[in-house]
């Protein structure tokens, strides 16, 4: 479903040319669940904004549903491929009603029946119809992600990138919207791309994980071997351990 | 029955989209009740609304003479006097009130749509439109008011529709600066770049992301500003350069009651305590709905 293949991102500035990403290639069959760990600066962003068509690259490719990813790419490319961002207060206008927030996306795209998807968008991440008319500083954080995970799905994406899609959240709350994307990926069949620095939590999340540091990719394991800590690269240990 | 069609207006779970609204509308409504100076504005300018509307119905003519009435003080046939030509002053500022309302209605309708476009398009897409569209704003801005304004009716020439454009030439540009800076505070948000990323066309987040957040302080402003509009207009009236004779123009009323002041006072008096009681409606009004979209922001 997502091919990455040595994509490298350079970043220029008067000076110098910073190597943002070096020769990074993963590859996420579909209906998986992969987990992008990395420390702040470890190029984690820059990867996913590659893949979005935010930032150039400067050699290598990404390919989604075996299409390749370019600069402002078509319409029916952002309706397979959504996002989910870290900041739930700011990713939702606050002059928006969630009815709004959500029917954007279906009216963007043109989809019928809009008055019934967003029903059902509100149902598949457990809001109620009283949620529907009211504006984001009317709802609590986890609420507010929800949200955001309901205008990602009401358009019925294939590929979901949820960049740290907890950490805004405190610690009861993350379990509930981890449980809730679990479901969803389930029930619609869902590939996810999930950056976060959370080691435990990508590992209960995804089914592979690859390790960043420096823009490159360290090391791609499978969460049950990380579980039984058969772990080859040294950063991965280091890693690993910390967050024990 | 009323207590539930209360109860259908503020609940906190609506069931439709139009309920949903009202609701909003009636909550905002309340925060503006709330405020008893708004509430005197509202009623000043309702009032001058009604006045405008239907008020001729109920006064004689603006524009009859009777010259054996010439100058007479406020009594019970004549409530606000009349003027040196003998016509009842009452009935002429009736009859202004349209000229005024119109004014404000079309000057704010031209101004602040456009105000909003050139301020979210310089804001939004940066760089030289920016530089461009700001310069031209700032070369409006560096002008007086009403200097410009009459600059504009001497080359336009004299009249009510050349007064509104002259007004509302000169009064767009703080407008443009205004929604300029909320475009610059949110251009770079994670909302904008969320529906950028769902595919949103540039006109889609302008009229649908950007518009609504930069509207609230746009309206404020157009309240604040009418009274400032009724002043210019009453300014170019008394200037001789709005409103012709005999048309009943509050400034034109306060020139032409200037010579006798000080021995007929109500032949000015009056039409300058309408204008004063409108330009402090509008003021008002203007603070509370200041506070109305405060508190949905916050």
């Amino acid at each position: 479903m997502i091919e990455i293949e040595s994509v490298s991102v350079d970043f220029h500035t008067k000076l110098r040319t910073v190597r943002a990403l070096k020769d990074v290639s993963l590859s996420v069959p579909q209906g998986t669940v992969f987990g992008l760990v990395g420390e702040s600066g470890s190029g984690k962003t820059t990867l996913l904004r590659a893949m979005m068509g935010l930032t150039a690259v400067s050699s290598g490719g990404v390919k989604i549903a075996g299409e390749a990813v370019r600069q402002n790419p078509p319409l029916a490319f952002r309706r397979r491929v959504q996002m989910v961002m870290q900041d739930c207060y700011a990713s939702l206008n606050p002059a928006h009603t969630v009815d709004q927030i959500i029917g954007e996306p279906l009216a963007i795209h043109r989809f019928d029946n809009p008055e019934k998807r967003i029903l059902q968008a509100l149902k598949d991440v457990g809001l109620g119809p009283e949620h529907r008319f009211r504006f984001p500083h009317q709802l609590s954080g986890g609420q507010r992600q929800r949200v955001a995970i309901a205008r990602c799905l009401a358009i019925e994406p294939q590929v979901m990138l949820l960049d740290e899609p907890t950490s805004a959240l405190d610690v009861s709350i993350q379990a509930e919207i981890v449980n809730l994307v679990m479901r969803l990926q389930q029930q619609k069949g869902l590939t996810l791309f999930i950056i976060s620095h959370d080691l435990p939590l990508v590992t209960h999340m995804c089914d592979r994980l690859a390790i960043m540091r420096k823009g490159m990719v360290r090391e791609v394991i499978t969460s049950q071997d990380l579980i039984e800590r058969k772990v080859e690269d040294d950063y991965t240990k280091v890693l690993l351990s910390a967050s024990l | 029955m009323n207590t539930t069609f209360a109860e259908w207006l503020t609940t906190d779970r609506p069931a439709s989209r139009a309920q949903a609204r009202l609701v909003r509308l009636t909550l905002s409504f309340r925060t503006l009740l709330a405020n008893r100076l708004a509430l005197l504005g509202l009623a000043i300018v309702l009032a001058l609304l009604v006045l405008a509307l239907a008020g001729h119905w109920f006064v004689g003519s603006p524009t009859d003479q009777v010259l054996a009435n010439r100058l007479l003080p406020p009594s019970a046939e004549h409530w606000f006097g009349t003027d040196e030509l003998g016509r009842d002053i009452l009935a002429r500022i009736v009859h202004g009130s349209q000229i005024t309302v119109r004014i404000v209605l079309m000057v704010s309708l031209i101004v602040g749509p456009f105000g909003l476009m050139v301020g979210m398009v310089a804001g939004y897409f940066g760089g030289a439109v920016d530089a461009i569209l700001m310069r031209i704003t700032d070369i409006f801005l560096s002008l007086p008011r009403l200097v410009l304004a009459l600059a504009f009716v001497a080359a336009l020439g004299t009249g009510i529709n050349n007064a509104i454009i002259a007004i509302a030439v000169t009064s767009w540009p703080p407008y443009a600066r205004l929604a300029r800076a909320e475009t610059l505070s949110i251009r770079n948000s994670d909302f904008v770049r969320m529906a950028q990323l769902q595919g949103a066309s540039t006109l889609r987040i302008l009229f649908n992301h950007i518009a609504p957040l930069c509207l609230a302080s746009v309206v404020v402003r157009l309240t604040f500003d009418m009274s400032g509009t009724i002043l210019t207009a009453a300014g170019l009236g008394f200037l001789g350069l709005g409103a012709q004779p005999p048309q009943p123009e509050w400034g034109l009323m306060v020139a032409a009651g200037r010579q006798y002041v000080l021995d007929q006072w109500w032949v000015a008096t009056m039409p300058g305590i309408a204008i004063f009681i409108a330009s402090l409606g509008f003021n008002l009004l203007g603070d509370g709905l200041r506070d109305v979209f405060d508190a949905r922001s916050s």
